[in-house]
């Protein structure tokens, strides 16, 4: 039984030799050579001036004559910002021989390049062919490193973005009262639409918004720094704002007593006013998320002083979105049918990507245009519901707001 | 109880009609119960005429029959209640037991008839199943695949070709049949309704709630990433876990056991008949040529060992009975039991239940 077998196992083993020695003669570049990184050194440049060469002499007369200001406005971050980021996610995107990512030259890309192309397809929210274009790459290589990074930062940078601790959100608090007069404010609370199309087959109401449009709720709570202590992101533009807070985990952890349950700040009145952070009339009025009073009201000099106070201090939150969809343009574009489930994923990286700049001390270059307002062409739903308690804070707040 | 009686009576229709000698027994049996001795008494005639006797007579004209309109005498008596003598008392209260008809006096009504369909269904096994009860069954599946279940029932309905007995018997074993459809059916809606009782369970009362499957990133939560299942209808929104797999896995689980059942159920007796032979069939076209060969020896090895095993216990079985039997005093069935040869090559031949592929693999 088994000589047999074995003759025809050599007889097949012999075959495959031919076959592959065929496939040798017809396509010499089936068994790779080891492949060569595109620099050896540990920091890989070559990409930035082949980039910066084919890309500072195009007709868009913004770009910067200035190398340094040129990859600010590229990126959106300073070198030593992307060096930091790279050493973050260094570990996941480096290329190794088996499964690297190569380019047309058939070189492995370097970990430099690979968030050089992920940053670039954030910040521009240009197509995957024409970023890829800009660096010498395929469609689906921009595809696959971007979603790469995106994975890899979604872990490795998770410690940027986090609620603060008392120490921190002490100095958060006088920060706050101190640029715009409201003691013992933790944050602003915003949202956003992020816009998107979806294909025939997926358009649910759900995600039909009150402009009619598809889209993905973004929800913030920033800091006097426009840093974002806590993100939402993922439910439908269907819902209302109100909606979309109470089914947040914020909403949860408030309610609950283990949010916002920092030192009460005794007024010289003698009220005591407790941590709250400030939103919008489309937000309810609580204990602990003040909202400003309604204009049609007749409202008092304290009334309106507040409210001016509010509209400042909300202004943070609305000026962190601004800021954040006016770099990291691909949320500010309309998504042609992104799979959902990872939508909020590149949302998270964003926002992460926003704070780390933030973090590492870094701005925003001027010359890259934002947006009067993140969510254009959207009006705030009023939210009518109104708490006593939150009631009595917002009196509270207003009567101390004439001092 | 039923079926005990109508095995009884097919017997005695039988044997009256198929027209043979009178034999002293039945005579005897007859004088014993009561029943008048000749045989050209029409059973209808019987009926109406009034016996003094305890035994309830099995009731087959009051089966239905194919013609309704036709006037029989007993339809006469159903129709008159004045007229009910004891034997019929005897036979609405078998009647009322068998179909539940609860008080018999309070159902028969004048000039209406009574549901011939029964209100609540029995299921009642027959001690001694009709011989083509199985076939039945094994030609079960093919109904139960092509035909729907209500017209089975309608099938179902008491219309048989004649009352004989192998009429009635013949109409038993359908009627079981209808029953096992019947469960079959009632098993399968249960398990729907189970399913929607889970689910129900798992979102609570959302019937006209639109689905739709999010992930969620939320920073407020230990694991910031999470699948949920929103619920929306209008303006009213809700949320639920998203239901992972278990809730699947239950599902793939109720469609195999629920395609195993319904195959169990269409298979009838192939599955339990399959002979050990296809085994080693599988192996080969599994295994290849080595398996099949190691499969077939195992089998063989196996067969001898049982056949051998049947065999002696058979043998010792047959030593046994014949000791005893050689004890007792000699009668007509002793005799005929002393007549089966013992040798050992017949004891060895003798269980049926043996394939006979098998008894080859043990002679060789």
């Amino acid at each position: 039984m088994v000589p047999p077998k074995k003759s025809k196992k050599k007889k097949n083993d012999s075959k495959q030799l031919k076959k592959t020695k065929n496939k040798k003669k017809g396509k010499p570049k089936s068994i790779r050579p080891p492949v060569p990184l595109e620099n050896g050194a540990a920091i890989d440049s070559d990409w930035w001036n082949s980039f910066w060469t084919k890309n500072s002499s195009t007709p868009d007369s913004n770009v910067p004559s200035d190398e340094e200001e040129g990859f600010k406005y590229f990126f959106r971050v300073s070198k030593k910002t992307f060096e930091y980021i790279c050493s973050l996610v260094r570990e996941d995107l480096i290329s190794r021989p088996p499964s690297g990512l190569i380019n047309i030259e058939g070189r492995l890309l370097s970990v430099e390049k690979q968030v050089a192309i992920a940053l670039r397809r954030l910040a521009s929210g240009e197509s995957q062919v024409s970023v890829g274009a800009s660096f010498g790459v395929g469609q689906s290589t921009v595809s696959q490193v971007t979603w790469r990074f995106i994975e890899a930062l979604e872990e490795r940078g998770k410690h940027h973005l986090s609620w603060p601790g008392s120490s921190r959100m002490e100095k958060i608090k006088s920060e706050f009262e101190l640029s715009f007069g409201l003691p013992n404010c933790c944050g602003a609370i915003d949202a956003t639409h992020i816009v998107m199309t979806l294909p025939a087959v997926q358009t649910s109401d759900d995600w039909c918004d009150q402009e009619n449009n598809f889209s993905m709720f973004l929800q913030g709570i920033v800091d006097h720094e426009k840093r974002f202590l806590d993100i939402v992101t993922g439910w439908p533009g269907g819902m209302t704002v109100s909606r979309l807070f109470k089914f947040s985990g914020f909403y949860e952890l408030c309610k609950s007593g283990d949010r916002m349950n920092g030192d009460i700040r005794r007024l010289s009145e003698g009220a005591d006013i407790r941590e709250y952070i400030v939103g919008g009339v489309d937000y309810p009025l609580l204990p602990w998320l003040i909202t400003p009073y309604e204009d049609d009201d007749d409202l008092s000099a304290a009334m309106l002083n507040f409210n001016k106070m509010h509209e400042a201090t909300r202004s943070v939150a609305v000026k962190a979105f601004s800021v954040l969809k006016g770099s990291w343009r691909i949320l500010n574009k309309v998504m042609w049918r992104p799979d959902k489930r990872k939508l909020p994923s590149i949302v998270l990286v964003c926002c992460l990507l926003h704070n780390i700049v933030i973090d590492c001390g870094d701005s925003l270059h001027p010359d890259v245009a934002l947006s009067s307002h993140h969510d254009s062409g959207y009006t705030g739903q009023r939210c009518k519901q109104v708490d006593p308690l939150g009631q009595l804070l917002r009196d509270n707040l207003a009567k101390y707001s004439l001092h | 109880m039923l079926c005990s009686i109508s095995a009884s009576t097919s017997t005695a229709t039988s044997s009256s009609s198929s027209g043979r000698s009178n034999s002293n027994w039945l005579e005897k049996l007859r004088s014993s119960k009561g029943f008048p001795s000749s045989t050209d008494l029409d059973l209808e005639q019987f009926l109406a005429l009034p016996q003094n006797h305890n035994h309830p007579v099995p009731p087959d004209n009051l089966e239905p029959s194919k013609h309704p309109q036709t006037h029989h005498p007993t339809d006469q008596l159903l129709q008159n209640p004045t007229q009910q003598n004891p034997f019929f008392t005897i036979v609405t209260n078998v009647l009322a037991e068998l179909f539940c008809m609860g008080d018999s006096s309070l159902k028969i009504q004048p000039g209406k008839k009574c549901s011939r369909k029964q209100t609540i269904p029995k299921f009642c096994l027959p001690s001694d199943p009709p011989s083509d009860f199985s076939n039945n069954t094994a030609n079960y599946g093919g109904i139960s695949d092509n035909a729907p279940a209500p017209s089975k029932t309608d099938s179902a309905s008491p219309v048989s070709d004649d009352n004989s007995g192998v009429g009635l018997g013949k109409e038993l074993a359908d009627h079981q049949q209808v029953k096992l459809v019947e469960n079959v059916i009632c098993i399968e809606e249960g398990e729907v309704e189970e399913e929607e009782e889970e689910e129900e369970m798992g979102y609570g009362n959302l019937s006209g709630f639109s689905r739709t499957e999010v992930t969620v990133i939320d920073t407020s939560f230990a694991s910031w990433k999470f699948d949920k299942m929103l619920f929306r209808k209008k303006n009213v929104w809700k949320v639920r876990d998203k239901r992972g797999q278990f809730m699947s896995s239950g599902k793939k689980k109720k469609r195999k056991a629920s395609s195993v059942d319904s195959e169990n159920v269409r298979g009838g007796l192939h599955r339990v008949k399959k002979p050990k032979t296809f085994n080693g069939q599988r192996g080969l076209s599994k295994k290849g040529s080595d398996g099949a060969f190691k499969d077939e020896y195992h089998l063989n090895d196996k067969s001898r060992t049982a056949s051998r095993k049947i065999s002696d216990s058979f043998s010792k079985a047959l030593k046994k009975k014949q000791s005893t039997l050689s004890l007792e005093n000699g009668g007509s069935s002793v005799v005929l039991i002393k007549n089966i040869p013992t040798g050992k090559k017949s004891g060895t031949s003798s269980p049926r239940s043996c394939p006979k592929s098998i008894q080859r693999q043990v002679k060789v």
